[in-house]
């Protein structure tokens, strides 16, 4: 499942909000320092300034008294001294602390010559012990030097600039002041970077909350999308994808391991699995990163291939490939070798299809076929044959339209007669399913049955066609024929509605006939044959349907407890011009009449083909020419 | 020259510690050097300087200052007069009182030590070397 792009793009924002808060946290600092930086340089610069005048001062008394030293000055001089300490104190605030001129004596330590303060003021002369080598470096250098207290405190400053006088330092400036400008600073920026950190603490607790939730989901959504057992995407992703998934972009082909009922049955569930897990993994491993491989069913797969970049002839091409691939495994289970082999349907027109599933059903069908011709082969959906019915789908009905039909009440059926032309009177009808759409125009099952086939629509039709005619039936009391296949009658579910239906109708139960279709090779005839002997308890007979083409075989007629032949109309058309279809027919209706069989032909179109019928002494007749199908 | 630099050093480096910790630190070293064996029982007319206890190697509190061998003094003012026993100032103007041999004081936000010459001779004390740089006559 992709994740969706407002998801993408609100994540992507939270991360970018991240780092942008992230970067500002870490240069917090470096502004913090490059503004206290500012503030240190513009009060040096003020000190610098006062101090020069200061300086100037000083120079002025020593000059115009024509004084030695300056030590000797203010020690003759004390109103001169309480004058400059005057000036001196009028720089201390609370940022400049302390402001005093100190001079070095001949034992080379540190006097107090003026001190600005007015409160715990250093004696004139006093001993000053000083705390850095500055002071000694700035005294001998003659240089004006600023340093903190300690390299790792540069909240107290001392600014140190020395007298000169007569080319002689006379004392040194000592102004020792603080940042406390720059504590504004840090009180404004001491909450923001706790605000920040908080923001960012945030971020992090959401997105690793964020990230336990996604790796909890992702584990929790694999457990609900993928095959335990084949480690393959299973039906349910299937559900989900198909919302928003452009099916029209790929090829889907059904798989199916050949009579893998049968490996199950005779090895064991677990050889079963076995074999299962050889199929998957051969298939996972040649299939390419875009193809999406999905467990459909029990051994059924279907396998999405991206067809924008493959030929028809290329996808054909590798899909058989994976039909060879499986056909080459060899699983050893005690002993035994088994060696799988997979039928492929292959739906390669999914854009003529109006929905995934539909298009799903296409490829079932071509699966179907391929298993009508063998197993272990792959039948496409040929474009060139399909032509013509793929216009047709296109015009046809869906799972979808037929869904519809049975849920608003446009599905119906019309009774065709079924003449004893022995007495031309009706011998019995022939249900005949119909849909109408929403235009009004009436489809036939030929337009809408072969596409719903493998849906579980088909079989809600099917019930709607058995109450429909059980109704029917039990109202007016007419004998109506229904049309099943034999796979319908083998759902279980599909059996016990017929015989629920048919104890309804009691006695009128008699009045019902199955025609039955068989489309396929009958791979449960026990079964088959103990329903239909149930069925027939309860009165209800049987046809065989469309016998003389396709599956008919002889043999059910006889094994099945078939009431009924009823000869197929590809025989009876053409019956008064050709003499084969009139041979066949004669030794159809000589098989029938051995075996005690009632006979019915259908196709009766014209006044020729009903002679031709009457002299082969058939009685029960069906077609256009005696009545068309209506609603009754 | 090179031992005030030294000094001024060993004062400097105690600048991190809490200012009470500097004082015990720089009092320890000079009962070193004033007594001949250590630890010392102090005993202040400021209470709070027991605070200093806690970070003194050779200073050991009494409560009583008779039993005192130093005793630190604000004033000179109330000061109990005990014989044998050194004063020593804890502000500059204590070293006007003559029985106060020196005095350990803040100037301008740094520890400062000073010790009388006159009184040291007086009192028979004999420093180091080391104490040079702070020992001199009051202006």
């Amino acid at each position: 499942m992709n994740i969706k792009k407002r998801d993408l793009f609100l994540r992507a924002l939270l991360l970018v909000l991240f780092a942008i808060l992230l970067f500002l946290f870490f240069s917090i600092p470096d502004i913090e320092e490059e503004v206290k930086e500012n503030i240190k340089t513009d009060s040096i610069a003020t000190i610098a300034e006062v101090m020069e005048n200061f300086h100037a001062h000083v120079v002025e008394a020593l000059t115009s008294r024509n004084a030695t030293s300056l030590e000797a000055l203010l020690d003759e001089d004390e109103a001169l001294r309480h004058a400059l300490e005057r000036q001196l104190n009028l720089l201390i605030t609370q940022e400049f602390q302390y402001v005093y001129v100190v001079y070095k004596d001949a034992q080379q330590k540190f006097r107090f010559l003026l001190d600005g303060a007015t409160s715990q003021k250093a004696p004139f002369k006093s001993k000053f012990d000083v705390d850095h080598a500055a002071w000694i470096q700035a005294y001998e250098a003659k240089e004006t030097m600023v340093f903190s207290a300690s390299e790792h405190n540069n909240h107290w400053i001392t600014y140190l600039s020395p007298i000169f006088y007569k080319d002689t330092i006379q004392g040194m400036i000592a102004v020792d002041f603080s940042l406390k400008r720059s504590d504004n600073i840090t009180n404004i920026i001491v909450p923001l970077k706790k605000a920040l950190l908080t923001v960012l603490g945030f971020i992090v607790v959401v997105g690793f909350v964020a990230i336990v939730q996604y790796a909890v989901f992702y584990l929790t959504r694999k457990k609900a999308y993928v095959d335990p057992l084949t480690q393959l995407y299973n039906r349910q992703y299937l559900h989900d994808m198909i919302k928003d998934f452009s099916y029209q972009k790929y090829i889907i082909a059904m798989l199916d391991i050949d009579h893998f009922k049968r490996v199950n049955d005779m090895y064991g569930h677990d050889a079963g699995d076995k074999v299962l897990r050889r199929v998957c993994e051969a298939l996972s491993a040649a299939i390419r990163n875009e193809d999406i491989l999905v467990r459909y069913g029990g051994e059924e797969f279907l396998l999405l291939l991206p067809h924008e970049t493959l030929s028809l002839e290329q996808t054909h091409a590798i899909i058989d490939r994976l039909r060879v691939m499986v056909e080459a495994i060899e699983i050893i289970i005690n002993g035994i070798r088994i060696t799988p082999t997979v039928s492929i349907g292959v739906n390669s027109f999914t854009d003529h299809f109006k929905t995934m599933e539909d298009a799903i059903v296409g490829a079932d069908q071509m699966l179907y076929k391929a298993k009508l011709q063998g197993r272990n082969c792959v039948v496409c959906l040929d474009p060139k044959t399909q032509n013509k019915t793929s216009q047709k789908q296109i015009q046809t009905l869906t799972v979808h339209d037929v869904k519809n039909a049975l849920e608003s009440g446009r599905v119906f059926c019309e009774y065709q007669p079924i003449y004893d032309i022995r007495t031309l009177e009706v011998y019995k009808y022939e249900s005949l399913i119909r849909i109408r759409n929403e235009e009004g125009t009436v489809f036939y099952p030929y337009s809408f049955l072969p596409y719903i086939m493998y849906s579980t629509v088909y079989k809600d039709l099917t019930k709607y066609v058995l109450h429909a005619n059980f109704a029917k039936v039990q109202a007016r009391a007419i004998p109506v024929s229904i049309n099943l296949n034999i796979t319908d009658i083998l759902d279980k579910d599909i059996y016990e509605r017929i015989i629920e239906g048919l104890e309804m109708l009691g006695d009128a139960a008699r009045l019902i006939t199955f025609e039955l279709l068989e489309e396929e090779k009958i791979e449960k005839i026990d079964l088959l044959r103990t329903y239909i002997s149930a069925i027939h308890a309860t009165g209800a007979r049987f046809a065989l349907d469309d016998f003389g083409s396709g599956y008919s075989n002889f043999l059910h007629v006889l094994s099945l407890d078939i009431d009924i032949i009823k000869i197929d109309g590809s025989l009876i058309k053409d019956i008064d011009v050709s003499e084969i279809s009139r041979a066949l027919v004669t030794s159809i209706t000589a098989f029938a009449r051995a075996s005690h069989k009632e006979v019915v032909v259908e196709y009766v179109h014209n006044q020729e083909v009903l002679e031709v019928v009457k002299a082969l002494n058939i009685h029960f007749v069906q077609g256009y020419y005696l009545g068309k199908p209506r609603v009754m | 020259m090179l031992r005030t630099v030294l000094l001024a050093w060993i004062l400097g480096s105690f600048l991190w510690g809490s200012q009470i910790e500097i004082a015990a630190k720089i009092l320890d070293q000079t009962v070193q050097g004033l007594f001949k064996t250590v630890p010392v029982r102090v005993w202040a007319q400021n209470q709070k300087e027991k605070e200093m206890m806690p970070f003194s190697s050779y200073m050991q509190w009494t409560d009583n200052p008779k039993e005192a061998q130093f005793i630190l003094i604000e004033t000179s003012k109330n000061k109990p007069s005990i014989e044998g026993v050194i004063y020593f100032g804890m502000h500059y103007e204590t070293l006007k009182d003559p029985q106060v041999v020196g005095a350990f004081y803040w100037q301008k936000g740094r520890p400062n030590l000073l010790f009388v010459r006159s009184r040291l001779l007086e009192a028979r004390i004999h420093l180091s070397e080391t104490f040079a740089a702070y020992i001199e006559e009051l202006p």
